[in-house]
């Protein structure tokens, strides 16, 4: 078990006199592959800014380690509409993932430039460098993405429902690369899905919200809990998107 | 063809003539690099909105004889693009309605001050002037020149020095604000910039042209190109070829100034549009 | 690579502004750029231009019309004592108070929505209607630019001027 790295104690969220989400109890330690899981409206957008430091909570306390900081969870967030037709290269979009690395400096130094080339390698989308966003795959885009959430940070990432619509192939390939960062750089990943197969394959602990906090803890405890075998038993663990 | 090019030689000595180059190649170099974030962003609506908001300020600025027009329109219109930003983001009211609301309401209400307490004598050419440009640019005073040319270099400075952060905020907001850029602080800053720009075009194109100086470049060079900065680059020398052109054009044959670059424009627009066609 | 950029527009941009000194360098040796950008008059050589004027605005488009005249009414003091040839509807104000007519040249722009009148005093003895022609027609007239005041504003009009009716 690694370093603790967000401690969240009885954390109410939503909007000023609206409660949505009460009662969130959980850490995340370096290295686990947490899966937060929840029905649409659940409240998952909502945790997710919170996560991101994007809207305080209510009440109740969430604690970032000194090395994750505010500000620096590498995320993916869901494809806009803006983006489909968003005319960038590849290396464009990469290199902004490190922009909160540059401050109120205008230009990306060579540090920066040779971090984006590393994390286009390390994603195995260098020959796409020079290509335009728009034409690339779902799966290809994904990457891109990916590969800009590392640029931001190479501690942790947040997913949010990373896997919307790709093929069931880019899917499994999607899914397989996040696991991989996982294991072999020990990159923290926070996913958040309503996949319940995926979730049961790959996380090693499961937060299940909706509304408020039904579940938290190790993946093999979940499916011990009335929780997860009820909601197992609804999804059927098939990957219903 | 070589008397045209003597007479545009001539024409070209004149000091009005080349104010209005320069003056009219800067601010379409300024709308053309707006623009492309404008567009993508889906904010092209408020330029189009604030421009009808700067034609109501003009108004106001004409009913109470205010020597230097720009003092009154500049404020108002910055200040409506800060609102505007905010209405928008504030579900309430729709932001496309609540765009619709201002933009047609100074239209009318810009018209109706003009018509009830305008010292000119001449209510219609003031109208006409201000909403179509007819040949603001060509008459412009020194001052204004001045104005004009500073304030581009401005909008050119602010945009260069932001440029990597307003493709991020461009591209995705969401991500850009997680990774603790002041997305919204940008938003403001391009919003005003648009405001800038928009009483800056005023005077090349006049109010109801305007958005077709921002919108057409960037459009063009998006059917073709591939990466945000050739994007960028490509609309800016559209814009700024279509512009010379058209205040030549518009010298030589004595066609109104702001019709004739937006028709350059709206021509290249199908060039480009002929050209990704027959790519695919 | 942005920093080059930057440079190559920043280079554009002076290269815009300084292209139109050059052409002003090359084509009026006797003026400096410097001295144009002052309150010196420029008035283009102009070889359609009829020799007895200085300013033949009847050789002109019509949109370098419209705005040589605003120019004109913009710096007046720049153009007084110059020979002015100018075409175009002839026009007239009646002024009440001063029981008194006021003849001008009235000058359209392109988009037909703006015109400018400028004032025109005929040389000789004219009376008016009878001497005069109908207003809306067409006219060429030619005198000297000067400014007067009246009731605090001044105005500007072509003194000595003769006219011809067009056809």
């Amino acid at each position: 078990m690694g370093k603790m790295q967000i401690e969240c104690k009885n954390a109410a969220l939503g909007y000023e006199n609206h409660v949505i989400m009460k009662g969130l109890n959980f850490i995340v330690n370096q290295g686990d592959y947490l899966c937060i899981l929840g029905e649409n409206g659940s409240g998952k957008s909502t945790l997710i800014k919170a996560l991101l430091n994007l809207k305080p909570q209510i009440s109740g306390e969430i604690r970032f380690s000194k090395e994750i900081g505010k500000n620096e969870i590498g995320y993916l967030p869901q494809q806009t509409i803006v983006q489909r037709d968003f005319p960038a290269s590849v290396r464009e979009i990469v290199q902004s993932g490190c922009m909160n690395r540059c401050g109120l400096r205008p230009f990306y130094n060579q540090e920066e430039k040779k971090l984006a080339s590393d994390m286009m390698q390390k994603l195995e989308i260098t020959h796409l460098e020079k290509r335009c966003y728009r034409e690339l795959s779902g799966g290809q885009q994904q990457r891109v993405l990916l590969a800009r959430a590392l640029c931001a940070a190479r501690k942790m990432l947040l997913l949010d429902e990373p896997v919307t619509g790709l093929d069931p192939k880019a899917t499994n390939e999607m899914y397989e690369l996040i696991a991989k960062l996982n294991r072999e750089d020990g990159i923290t990943v926070i996913m958040v899905s309503h996949d319940m197969h995926a979730a049961v394959k790959y996380a090693s602990h499961i937060l299940h919200i909706g509304g408020r906090q039904l579940f938290f803890g190790t993946k093999p405890d979940y499916l011990k809990s009335k929780v997860g075998q009820a909601f197992l038993a609804v999804s059927g663990g098939d990957t219903d998107e | 063809m070589s008397n045209i090019l003597e007479t545009l030689v001539m024409y070209f000595q004149y000091p009005f003539v080349q104010y209005a180059m320069i003056v009219g190649l800067l601010i379409a170099l300024c709308s053309s690099l707006l623009g492309v974030t404008l567009v993508l962003k889906r904010f092209s609506f408020i330029g189009d909105g604030l421009s009808h908001v700067a034609f109501g300020a003009m108004a106001i600025a004409g009913v109470l004889g205010v020597s230097n027009n720009m003092l009154i329109v500049l404020p108002i219109t910055v200040l409506s693009a800060v609102l505007l930003l905010r209405t928008g983001q504030n579900t309430k009211i729709k932001g496309d309605a609540a765009v619709a609301m201002i933009s047609v309401g100074a239209l009318a209400m810009g018209y109706l001050l003009m018509n009830l307490f305008s010292s000119s004598a001449n209510i219609s050419g003031d109208v006409c002037s201000t909403l179509f440009g007819s040949t603001s640019i060509l008459t412009l005073t020194k001052p204004e020149v001045w104005l004009c040319i500073i304030m581009a270099v401005i909008v050119i400075a602010v945009f260069l020095i932001f440029y990597h952060k307003i493709f991020a905020i461009t591209f995705d907001e969401n991500f850009a604000k997680a990774t603790g850029v002041k997305a919204d602080a940008y938003n403001l800053l391009i919003a005003v910039i648009t405001a800038l720009i928009i009483v800056l075009a005023m005077n090349l194109v006049g109010s109801l042209l305007i958005s077709a100086l921002i919108i057409f470049p960037s459009l063009s060079a998006m059917r073709v190109f591939k990466s945000f900065r050739s994007v960028i680059i490509c609309s800016a020398v559209i814009s700024v070829i279509c512009a010379g052109l058209g205040i030549i054009i518009s010298i030589l044959f004595s066609t109104p100034v702001g019709s004739t670059i937006v028709a350059a424009d709206i021509l290249v627009f199908f060039m480009f549009w002929l050209v990704s066609y027959c790519k695919k | 690579m942005m920093k080059y950029q930057i440079i190559a527009i920043l280079c554009c941009v002076a290269l815009l502004t300084a292209c139109g000194k050059n052409t002003e360098i090359v084509q009026n040796p006797e003026d400096t750029a410097q001295t144009t950008a002052e309150n010196e008059l420029v008035i283009p050589e102009n070889p359609d231009a009829d020799p007895a004027s200085d300013i033949d605005l009847t050789t002109l488009s019509s949109t370098m019309v419209y705005s040589q005249v605003a120019a004109m009414m913009y710096t007046p003091e720049q153009y007084e004592g110059k020979i002015i040839k100018a075409k175009g509807l002839f026009s007239v104000y009646h002024d009440e108070f001063q029981n008194k007519d006021y003849f001008a040249v009235l000058i359209k722009d392109a988009t037909a929505c703006c015109s400018q009148g400028l004032e025109f005093v005929w040389s000789g003895d004219h009376v008016y209607p009878d001497d005069y022609p109908e207003v809306g027609k067409e006219i060429t007239v030619m005198g000297t630019f000067a400014t007067y005041e009246e009731d605090g504003a001044t105005y500007c009009q072509l003194l000595d001027s003769s006219m011809i009716v067009d056809a």
